[in-house]
């Protein structure tokens, strides 16, 4: 699903020059739900820009669902980014004078499908969060907890291949934050791709597969625990 | 066709929720293009072409000719009534025809009121009216040269005779009775072009057109320059004198015709010298029309100076207006951010601006015609013979809109391009 | 707080900065230019005229019947208009004149004195010199005095010659007044007082006065004067009427009645006084100025716009690190301080930048029209014109920051 070879990415400044991520390793298959943690400055967002691609990178190969990101244009990448990723940011990145409908509507936008048929993508995705009742709500009208669903739903309407979620709990309370965490491994059980940064190491433990990024570097592929039984406690509990 | 009612609904929202900026923006765009259109309404008008599809085939002639020895070597516009006859007996010119200005008072000799309307009148010859294919209503052009018939403007027509078919009636002059034979259709050369001498290219319209010979047997005044060398007691002592006031046009389709014109001049000139006047530095001069109007600096230089200005106070708007929009782009980068992140290309956030440019575009339009208008008006109050000269039409109108779409856009470009640049990865968390 | 800080934020902001920049310094140089053209209209306007304009009221009129080609009869008429005239309350005299002072075009020929040899080239100014026809007040009528020789009498009078089918009118020799510029210039070594020329004996000359404002040097006062009374039908006849101070208004009123009252066949081109006869000739002048004027007060709402808006989005962009500077115990002031002082550099720049503009618009205006350079008085009283408005239109969005608590330092954005 997401293969990456070699990657590095260098930010350059008048003095310095800092490597981001150096010799960058990383398959990801289909189905798996995979945890990158690391302390700040460590290149795990660098990581989920390139992943997600938002941001380029300097050296080595990158292959997203079969397709070689190599010299792709920005209207290829465009088209990539709106079909196989759905993104899921610390912030929600809701529009606040945008109801639900016309938030998830956004993606869908892009990809030309008929009104008909983003109609119901949009109920859809809404139904699967929880949140069908709402539609024409604004943002500003619901909890946090309920605005990072939303934004999931944003990410799922469009069928993507891979989720990206950059600390999608970051700024919920921990009862929000588990109600999030719970949907995202619903999420994962019924067959989607996910990726999570993230800094708490319980959620972290909780997800299938966990990867250490240390100097932008992979430094420990270690897998904490089975990962559904604890997934299982660390939602339920 | 979704997209760009996706991006005009957009652009709708965006225009609401940013009321004041908007209004700020639009609202100087448009004052700047309102100030501008109203100039080029003015300008337009002074520097058009009055007879466009034969322009390049009217000339004016102005002859090189004075009776004593005088340094200043400029051209007269006017000449004598006996050069003006001796050009009338050319057979080279399509149509030729002279004329002078002058004004009488007027009155149906039918009316019981002794009320008289004041006409101007273009003392000419039949020349006239095929060569300015002047457009008949009623009747035609009178057939003797001291024919005691008159042809009239509608506006007269309307005055004195409610616009009825006049043709046949009598108008009475200093008591004496002239008829009608021709009414013309309304009519206005903007500039009047065979009137551009001496300011009077705006001056209101032709009233009545007459006879030369008539007009001069009755006396009727010199209205615009005259100039002589003798006294000259009347308007009729003109005849075989040395008074000059007769302005004279002829119609050359060719070149070929063109060249005889000057060969006839200058035979004419050459004549008159061994008769023992004089020649001037400058040789015979045929001018067409559009040359004529540029001799004559129709165009009024205080009103380039302003066009001038107004230019630069354009400009100044488009500045600002840009500047506004970087800021407000700059605000925006977060939903730019996002509609990348989620599969818009930059082609899409392109297209998304240029709609939202073109609903600013047409409110600005609609500001800048009403702002013109208003401008116009002021000017005119400031500055009324402006008043002559400033026409609102289909044409200025498109300008207008056209005029604030492209300023618009322009203002749109810069920050639309910075904001289409704006690296993703740092916009969002 | 720095200025160096102030730059740094100005050079991050490049292209907004520059666009403000020229914005400013063009409407210095609009402003600068405006107030010049204005200037140059009023002064126009009030320059010394040399005669009475404030006692001074001017009639056009024109027959209408057939009855005036008679010039007996327009003459007779002209007459008892003039007596009329004299006789409302206010008035002090009223003459007629083939042509009034300061006017376009007119009645101009050549004045040389009579034995100017055949082959010497007249100068051009004394090729188109005014001919006044008046009758003896004529001159008086305008409050124009006599400094030497004797002003004109009803003697001088060649009225009834001219109009006498049986005189030659080569045979008149008219007695003229000339102006003093124009005595000097038609006769430089001597005195013209007997002096014969093309048009007649001069008898006296008249202090000068204002006749052709447009021209330059004594030309301006070039004019002679005779005693005839020019009567046709087919021109217009003008009327001079000097009035008691402060009566041009009530004797105005009653000018159209007394004429038509005379006989009604005439069409009144005009009746104004002479200030508003002045007013109507610079029209142009003045016209050009006002328009200027108002463009130059939109450039100033436009920089009050743009100053406001800058300034707005400015404090927007930067509330954080204003909040972080208020945590760090600046002042309310202070902060009020620092945007102010953005705007102040703007201003300042934008100055030296106008110096270049104001003169580059004096440059291509003065290729179209006549406009008198600028100077550095007019050019320091519009930059204070656009630093006020600036700092006026800065004042709401500086009003703003002290709104912004310190607390929003600890929070992220």
């Amino acid at each position: 699903m997401l293969n990456m070879k070699n990657i590095s990415r260098i930010y350059r400044s008048d003095t310095i020059q800092t490597h981001a991520l150096r010799d960058f390793n990383l398959e990801v298959k289909e189905g798996e739900f995979v945890a990158v943690t690391g302390p700040s400055g460590s290149g795990k967002s660098t990581f989920l820009n390139i992943a997600g691609l938002l941001d380029g990178f300097d050296q080595g190969s990158y292959e997203l669902d079969g397709v070689n990101i190599q010299g792709l244009n920005d209207d290829n990448l465009s088209r990539l980014r709106n079909e196989k990723i759905g993104f899921i940011f610390q912030n929600y990145n809701l529009i606040p004078d945008f109801n639900l409908f016309d938030n998830i509507d956004m993606p869908l936008r892009y990809r030309g499908f008929s009104a008909a048929k983003r109609k119901h993508l949009i109920n859809d995705a809404l139904e699967q969060v929880g949140l069908a009742s709402r539609v024409n709500y604004l943002p500003s009208q619901l909890s946090g907890g309920q605005q990072q669903r939303v934004a999931i739903a944003r990410a799922l309407a469009g069928e993507p291949k891979i989720l990206l979620a950059d600390e999608p709990t970051g700024n919920l309370d921990s009862l929000m934050a588990r109600q999030v965490m719970e949907l995202l491994h619903t999420l994962n059980e019924a067959g989607s791709t996910i990726i999570m940064v993230t800094h708490d190491p319980d959620q972290a433990r909780a997800v299938g597969r966990n990867i250490q990024v240390i100097d932008g570097q992979i430094t420990d592929h270690s897998v904490y625990a089975p990962a559904h039984e604890n997934a299982s406690i660390v939602v339920k509990s | 066709m979704e997209m760009f009612n996706y991006y005009l609904k957009l652009s709708v929202r965006n225009l609401i929720r940013n009321k004041l900026f908007f209004t700020l923006m639009i609202s100087t765009l448009a004052v700047g293009v309102g100030v501008f259109l109203a100039n080029i309404a003015i300008i337009k008008s002074m520097s058009a072409d009055p007879i466009p599809h034969k322009s390049n085939k009217i000339f004016n002639v102005s002859l090189n000719i004075w009776p004593n020895d005088n340094p200043d070597a400029e051209l007269l516009e006017i000449m004598r009534y006996d050069d003006a006859m001796h050009l009338l007996k050319n057979d080279i010119a399509t149509h030729t025809m002279v004329h002078y200005q002058s004004q009488v008072y007027v009155r149906d000799s039918e009316s019981t009121s002794l009320a008289r309307h004041k006409a101007k009148v273009r003392a000419t010859t039949q020349g006239f009216f095929p060569l300015t294919d002047a457009p008949f209503e009623f009747g035609g052009s009178w057939q003797q040269d001291r024919a005691k018939q008159l042809v009239i403007s509608n506006q007269l027509n309307q005055q004195v005779f409610a616009g009825e078919n006049s043709v046949g009636k009598i108008l009475e002059i200093d008591g004496t009775p002239f008829e009608i034979v021709g009414v013309l259709k309304p009519w206005k050369l903007k500039p009047n072009f065979y009137n551009a001498a001496y300011e009077q290219a705006f001056s209101s319209a032709d009233d009545i057109f007459a006879p030369i010979e008539t007009a001069m047997d009755h006396e009727w005044s010199v209205d615009v320059r005259s100039s002589a060398t003798e006294h000259i007691a009347t308007v009729s002592d003109n005849r075989g004198k040395n008074g000059f006031f007769i302005q004279a046009y002829v119609q050359l389709d060719t070149p070929e015709q063109k060249q005889e014109m000057q060969q006839y001049l200058d035979n004419y000139s050459q004549h008159r010298k061994e008769q023992g006047e004089y020649l001037r530095a400058n040789n015979n001069r045929l001018l067409d029309v559009n040359q004529w109007l540029t001799y004559q600096s129709v165009v009024d230089e205080r009103m380039l100076a302003f066009g001038l200005a107004t230019s630069l106070f354009l400009i100044v708007c488009i500045f600002n207006a840009s500047s506004l929009l970087l800021a407000r782009y700059h605000s925006a980068r977060f939903e730019t951010g996002l509609r990348r992140a989620v599969g818009a290309r930059i082609k899409d956030v392109f297209y998304q601006g240029l709609v939202e440019s073109l609903l600013v575009g047409m409110c600005c339009a609609v500001f800048s015609l009403l702002f013109g208008w208003l401008f116009l008006q002021i000017s005119i109050e400031l500055f009324p013979s402006i008043q002559r000269t400033s026409d609102i039409d289909t044409t200025l109108i498109l300008i207008g809109i056209g005029i604030a779409l492209v300023t618009s856009f322009i203002s749109m470009f810069y920050p639309l391009i910075r904001s289409c640049k704006t690296p993703l990865s740092t916009t969002l968390k | 707080m720095s200025i160096k800080a102030l730059f740094k934020s100005l050079r991050l902001r490049k292209f907004a900065t520059g666009l403000l920049l020229l914005q400013l310094s063009l409407t210095i140089g609009l402003m600068v230019n405006t107030v010049i053209l204005t200037n140059s209209a009023i002064e126009k306007l009030n320059k010394p005229f040399m005669f009475d304009v404030d006692q001074l009221i001017s009639v056009s009129l024109i027959p209408t019947s057939g009855a005036f080609r008679d010039n007996n009869y327009a003459r007779s008429i002209i007459q008892q208009d003039i007596a009329k005239i004299s006789e409302l309350d206010g008035v002090i005299s009223a003459a007629h004149y083939n042509q009034l002072p300061i006017q376009r075009g007119g009645w101009n020929g050549n004045l040389q004195a009579a034995d100017f040899p055949d082959d010497a080239v007249l100068p051009r100014e004394l090729q188109y010199v005014p001919q006044f026809y008046s009758s003896k007040i004529g001159l008086d009528n305008l409050g124009v005095r006599i400094i030497e020789g004797r002003g004109l009498t009803d003697a001088d009078d060649i009225t009834d010659d001219y109009y006498n089918p049986d005189k030659n009118l080569d045979d008149i020799e008219q007695n003229i007044v000339l102006t003093e510029s124009t005595a000097k210039a038609v006769f430089p070594n001597k005195s013209a007082i007997g002096e014969l020329t093309n048009n007649g004996r001069v008898v006296g000359i008249a202090k000068d006065f204002v006749v052709g404002p447009t021209l330059t040097g004594p030309a301006k006062h070039f004019a002679f004067f005779g005693n005839f009374m020019f009567a046709r039908a087919d021109f217009p006849q003008n009327y001079l009427i000097r009035v008691e101070l402060g009566k041009i208004e009530q004797v105005k009123e009653k000018l159209r009645d007394t004429i038509l009252g005379v006989q009604p066949e005439r069409d009144i081109l005009t009746i104004r006084s002479m200030s508003e006869h002045l007013e109507t000739f610079y029209s142009q002048d003045t016209g050009l100025a006002n328009l200027f004027a108002v463009l130059s007060l939109l450039m100033i709402l436009v920089t009050v716009v743009s100053s406001f808006a800058h300034a707005h989005f400015h404090v927007t962009q930067q509330r954080k690190f204003i909040g972080i500077r208020r945590a760090l115990g600046a002042r309310k002031k202070d902060v009020m301080l620092y945007v102010f002082s953005e705007n102040w550099m703007l201003t300042l720049g934008a100055s030296l930048l106008g110096i270049a503009t104001m003169v580059g618009l004096n440059i291509a205006l003065s290729q179209v029209i006549n406009i008198d350079k600028p100077n550095i008085i007019l050019y320091i009283l519009a930059v204070l014109v656009v630093l006020i408005a600036g700092s006026l239109a800065t004042w709401l969005p500086a009003y703003k920051t002290t709104k912004i608590p310190p607390v929003i330092a600890t929070r992220t954005l």
